[in-house]
């Protein structure tokens, strides 16, 4: 029997880098642009709706710009968007970090189960927003105009990838036990 | 957890240090400190292999059951029966 066994060793040796494939640095990259992107979209959104309500609260220069919709759709439109806006950055951040730690070679953490749990949290509040958003102009359309409640569109396919969500989140949640479990096998 | 390392014990009665141990059986320092302190959820067969190998020992020398106290109540309960 040789002197020395081959154990395998508990971690990666501490001298060998993990290397990220390039498909892993593109990921990353366009996770960058699609973050700058979404801010740039939230702050033109923020804009918008600071000016429409300027035009919600009497600004006559204002009002002026709103002759196809009414100042206070065009407000819920707007918040909504940017809700909606701050929903798709809380998914881009997660995904982003998800990222990092593919890159730094040992992605089967807890951390990142709970960061699926954030974005399919993040989709479902996303998605209710916007139903509600819905509603609510389709209400106030009508109020203003006589037109019929427009029906509510569900989205059948986002539920769907919010269910989705919730099974990765805990396929992760056990990988990264079995993963510390491994971790811990001597 | 009920089972007891007596790593160091053992290390203790033969002089080796943990280094000594690690570079003889080739697990990193940072595996056997795991191991040493408890920390360990698993042990190989073949790691205890190269262990009782370097040590001359017995696995029972490194490991230790040591049942809980409510462990220890349903097994004379067990055994009264």
């Amino acid at each position: 029997m040789p002197k020395n066994m081959n154990v395998e060793p508990l971690y990666p040796d501490e001298t060998t880098t993990s290397k990220a494939s390039p498909a892993i640095g593109f990921l990353n990259i366009l996770l960058v642009v699609i973050w700058w992107a979404g801010w740039a979209f939230m702050a033109f959104f923020t804009l918008v709706s600071l000016y429409t309500v300027l035009a919600f609260l009497g600004v006559e220069a204002v009002q002026k710009s709103f002759e196809v919709t009414t100042p206070l759709m065009a407000l819920i439109s707007s918040i909504s968007v940017v809700v909606v806006a701050a929903v798709f950055l809380i998914i881009v951040k997660q995904l982003r970090q998800i990222c990092h730690t593919l890159v730094t070679g040992d992605p089967f953490v807890p951390e990142n189960a709970n960061r699926l749990q954030v974005i399919w949290i993040a989709a479902a509040a996303g998605e209710l927003l916007r139903l509600c958003s819905t509603f609510i102009i389709s209400w106030v359309s009508k109020t203003s105009e006589g037109a019929a409640i427009q029906a509510t569109d569900l989205r059948v396919y986002v539920w769907f990838m919010v269910l989705a969500l919730i099974i990765l989140a805990e396929v992760f949640r056990e990988g990264a036990r079995m993963r510390q479990d491994a971790k811990l096998t001597v | 957890m009920t089972i007891r390392v007596n790593l160091d014990r053992v290390l203790l009665e033969r002089r080796m240090s943990l280094t000594e141990l690690s570079d003889r059986i080739g697990i990193t320092l940072a595996n056997l400190s795991i191991l040493k302190t408890g920390k360990a959820r698993a042990v190989r067969f073949s790691t205890l292999s190269a262990l009782c190998r370097e040590l001359n020992c017995q696995p029972a020398d490194i490991l230790v059951y040591e049942p809980e106290e409510g462990e220890q109540a349903n097994g004379a309960d067990r055994a009264a029966e």
